[in-house]
């Protein structure tokens, strides 16, 4: 670096705390900044003064529908190993809902039974079978309310890696998608979501293994994913 | 961190010693997955994002959706925390902050504002309620009381650059000055708040 570059950028360094160059500008500098001990000492010297600006604002209470909408989309995205190692019911409670959850939840459970218990109502997709290595999983489809859908749940080899397939299933009602929940023992708990091509096709990626996880299911939620099943499943593989 | 046994970081971690944890340490646990530790993080820390994002956009909902969006990236690029460059509090509002200037330069919050019917008056100023949110009530005043001491033109500079999201030509433009006079000022006044905030803020 020659001194005549470092004479461009050394007036830069305010701007570039204050978040006042321009997109190109702020890469630019920071490019330079790797490269020059001076705007790095000077940087080092005038950064907490920076970080204090925000410290002078008035504080004032985020709405409690900020945090809720943010950890529904956190628990949506929590892969099932890293899932809470706690139950559903301090789950759901300590997202504040568990008193207005339960009835959901209980509906849930009740609806469980009678997929396992209670054929009747229920189109099974595709009878299980091994081919190449991988193994497909009976699905059941609530006919009664997605229609002719089908689904099969893919397993490869070593359980991992699992995929369940829908096809011929509606689109989801206005605002709502698809998600996937992986029941282990009586823990559920939140998978990926997916919508539908317009032929009814549709696919998502059951993250992590699954060893322990006794059934996948499907339900329709709000367009960022709940972080509790909402309704009972419109589709249950039980692995 | 009380007396007595300590709990071990890890993913075996209770709901109930989570808390104890120091932001750092938290920060382990996220790069994990570990949604419990984020949430703790956002306990921490979600207020003075919403506030920074607040005294920049001005209006409740785009605030909302840029602390949301901030989070989340958090969440998602949750390796990027690196303990020598700072407090976890200050790397979080260094995120709000380029994400509330990304939201102003894209106009995406002029617009909004525009069609926010929500007045000033809607306004609630958190309480103070534990001893931290007291001595960050001080430290806010220390800082205010700071910038009010700069000379009038580097606070302009300071405030219209950091809390209004402009450029320095934009800002240039504004005060129908050179682009070095306005660049000047604002380094000159990050190092006159330093020196008067010296000691004061650990």
């Amino acid at each position: 670096m020659s001194a005549a570059d470092h004479q461009r950028f050394e007036e830069d360094i305010g701007a570039y705390l204050l978040g006042a160059l321009a997109n190109g500008e702020h890469e630019e500098f920071e490019r330079h900044l790797a490269t020059c001990h001076v705007c790095q000492d000077e940087l080092e010297r005038l950064k907490g003064a920076a970080d204090a600006l925000p410290r002078s604002v008035a504080q004032y209470e985020p709405p409690p529908s900020l945090k809720q909408a943010l950890m529904e989309q956190v628990y949506a995205e929590t892969a099932p190993e890293q899932a809470p190692r706690r139950s559903l019911a301090e789950r759901l409670g300590l997202a504040g809902g568990l008193r207005r959850l339960t009835p959901q939840m209980a509906a849930l459970a009740s609806a469980l039974a009678l997929v396992v218990g209670v054929a009747a109502g229920y189109a099974i997709s595709q009878t299980g079978g091994d081919s190449g290595g991988t193994r497909t999983v009976a699905a059941m489809v609530d006919s009664a309310r997605v229609g002719a859908g089908k689904a099969t749940l893919v397993v490869p080899d070593g359980d991992s890696g699992a995929q369940l397939r829908v096809s011929s299933m509606p689109r989801p009602p206005a605002g709502r998608i698809y998600q996937v929940w992986l029941q282990h023992g009586d823990r559920i708990v939140p998978g990926p979501l997916f919508s539908v091509d317009r032929n009814g096709n549709g696919a998502a990626a059951v993250p992590g293994s699954l060893n322990g996880v006794k059934q996948i299911m499907v339900t329709r939620e709000v367009a960022r994913g709940a972080t509790h099943p909402s309704e009972a499943p419109v589709v249950t593989a039980r692995v | 961190m009380g007396a007595g046994s300590p709990p071990r970081l890890g993913p075996q971690v209770s709901p109930k010693d989570i808390h104890l944890f120091a932001d750092e340490e938290l920060m382990q646990l996220v790069r994990n997955g570990d949604p419990r530790a984020f949430e703790t993080i956002y306990d921490r820390h979600g207020g003075a994002a919403f506030s920074l994002a607040y005294r920049m956009v001005g209006n409740r909902p785009a605030a909302e959706d840029v602390v949301q969006e901030s989070f989340l990236s958090i969440w998602r690029s949750r390796t990027r925390y690196e303990a020598e460059r700072g407090s976890v509090r200050s790397w979080i509002l260094g995120i709000v902050h380029h994400r509330t200037i990304d939201s102003l330069r894209r106009n995406l919050v002029h617009e909004r504002r525009r069609t926010s019917a929500e007045g000033i008056e809607e306004r609630h100023e958190a309480p103070e309620r534990t001893d931290v949110e007291a001595v960050r009530r001080d430290e806010a005043r220390s800082v205010r009381a700071a910038l009010d001491s700069l000379p009038g033109e580097q606070n302009q500079v300071i405030e219209l650059a950091y809390f209004g999201g402009f450029t320095h030509s934009q800002i240039a433009e504004m005060l129908n000055m050179p682009i070095g006079t306005v660049k000047g000022r604002m380094r000159l006044g990050l190092d006159k708040l330093r020196r008067q905030l010296a000691g004061e803020l650990a």
